[in-house]
């Protein structure tokens, strides 16, 4: 199978709210795809829906051939806009939560980045700050050797040097095969990074191409693209 | 799966309720030595109104007091937590890891689910302890007499059925609690207060339920409830009754919450 995620007129109502209208996508394996539209475009419900964790109220959605749920999330490798770490465990702690709950999880390639992060195993997530938080975060994340990684605004909260460490720990820590979908409205920072771009807006995909495509169509860099597309 | 999500459940809990059992184990102690033993040896000193002994007398109930205190708050507390965890574990920021776990939605509530059962037994337990370590040997004989007369009375059966009843009970108690919370989750605003009232309401049909079934059945069975010597067999019928009624809420609120945990939430 050459697509690791297909959806289908997918489409999510909040009341008369439409979060999600009609979006149909395929995702080939191995790309890094940039999930770029405003705020309140309908990024996270996307991926809140990919990672099962709201129902679509039409539509379908599979990812390796499955439908959100047990299947999918053993493949998915899922980093929230939230923090969702607990204040009782230790950062060697919730590796370990990691190990037993996801086989493909990487403790070596954890402790090989906290190192470089210089962040201590031993200490409380209690005590760690916003920022230490998302890197340790972003660390359990990219240790899964997981077929698809969707990352919710992975630089949103640290400062733009961390940013660099942050993008670089993306590319190199994931696989042939793998893909990875960023959402982010911080176009500039991770558009050296992207292979392909899929623009929401007010819900519906209004552009999917592969960066080239657009550099070649237009000559303009996405940011150039993103800026006039959604002009206010 | 569900035996790695109670390992950790257990773990997350127990930083609460360890200490705690410490606690008023030792103050059991403290107590036995300070007010029961003086009290059972000397009664006398008691009635003595002297400024010393006086003193001595706050001295010895202020432990006695923190006693009591700690009883209720293992219970209180145990109630916390099943809130708690379920509140704050599930439905709040922690749940985008939970429930991107490769775990069903129902064994998160199993777990949780015993989890809760097994500290409400290992609070009992504690409890019992502690009582056992504060009462007088002359004292625990009558009680345990006492007891062997009314086992007797009502009957083994009995007896079987009444802590099947009780085990239910508690079990049905929790996954309405669930269920409220998940109720009230389903809103977008002011989630606790109404996780609340969604209780309250719980509540007041699980009671008009269990009201109507037991009048109903027990006046359809013509069961007297004042023939002296029928009394344990209508105890025995109103905690069948009250048991099959447990258990048919238990699954009822557990099917609700499994449902609106996996379909309806949304994390904020």
């Amino acid at each position: 199978m050459h697509n690791i995620l297909e959806c289908e007129n997918l489409s999510k109502y909040f009341g008369a709210a439409k979060a999600l209208d009609s979006v149909t996508l395929s995702i080939p394996k191995g790309r890094i795809v940039g999930l770029l539209g405003p705020n309140g475009s309908g990024k996270t419900t996307f991926i809140k829906i990919c990672n099962d964790l709201l129902t679509p109220t039409k539509g379908k959605i599979r990812i390796g051939g499955f439908e959100p749920g047990i299947e999918t999330k053993k493949i998915v490798s899922y980093l929230p806009e939230k923090t969702y770490l607990n204040n009782w465990m230790k950062v060697s702690e919730i590796l370990e939560f990691f190990k037993d709950f996801y086989p493909d999880f990487n403790t070596e390639k954890a402790y090989d980045m906290l190192g470089k992060l210089k962040i201590d195993a031993g200490t409380r997530l209690k005590t760690l700050s916003k920022g230490t938080k998302e890197k340790v975060q972003l660390i359990l994340v990219m240790s899964r050797e997981a077929k698809l990684y969707l990352l919710d605004e992975p630089i949103g909260g640290v400062d733009p040097a961390a940013r660099d460490y942050i993008l670089d720990t993306i590319i190199k820590n994931y696989s042939e095969n793998a893909t990875v979908i960023i959402s982010t409205h911080l176009i500039s920072d991770i558009e050296k990074i992207l292979d392909d771009i899929i623009f929401l807006k007010d819900g519906q995909v209004i552009l999917s191409k592969t960066v080239d495509e657009v550099r070649d169509e237009s000559g303009k860099s996405i940011d150039a693209l993103f800026r006039e597309v959604f002009r206010c | 799966m569900l035996a790695k999500l109670m390992k950790y459940e257990i773990k997350a809990t127990s930083r609460w309720f360890l200490p705690l059992y410490g606690t008023i184990l030792i103050f059991a102690l403290i107590n036995k030595f300070t007010f029961i033993n003086p009290l059972v040896n000397n009664p006398a000193a008691f009635n003595n109104k002297s400024f010393a002994s006086v003193i001595k007398g706050i001295m010895s109930v202020l432990p006695m007091f923190i006693f009591v205190m700690l009883f209720v708050g293992i219970f209180v507390t145990t109630l916390i937590v099943v809130i708690q965890r379920f509140y704050k574990n599930l439905l709040g920021d922690e749940g985008y890891l939970m429930f991107t776990l490769p775990v069903k939605a129902w064994q998160h509530i199993l777990s949780k689910l015993l989890v809760s059962m097994l500290w409400y037994l290992f609070s009992s337990i504690v409890a019992l302890c502690s009582i056992l370590i504060l009462i007088p040997g002359e004292t625990l004989k009558q009680i345990t007499y006492a007891l062997g007369i009314l086992i007797e009375f009502l009957g083994l059966p009995s007896v079987i059925i009444l802590v099947l009843c009780v085990v239910t009970t508690l079990i049905m108690g929790i996954l309405e609690i669930y269920s409220a919370i998940s109720l009230g989750h389903l809103f977008n605003k002011h989630k606790l207060l109404l996780s609340f009232a969604m209780y309250l309401g719980i509540s007041m049909i699980n009671q008009f339920v269990y009201s109507l079934v037991i009048f109903l059945v027990l006046g359809i069975a013509y069961i007297p409830f004042n023939a002296i010597g029928d009394i344990t067999i209508s105890f025995r019928y109103v905690l069948n009754i009250l048991t099959i009624l447990s258990v048919i809420f238990s699954v009822g609120h557990f099917c609700l919450t499994s449902y609106l945990i996996k379909r309806k939430l949304n994390l904020e």
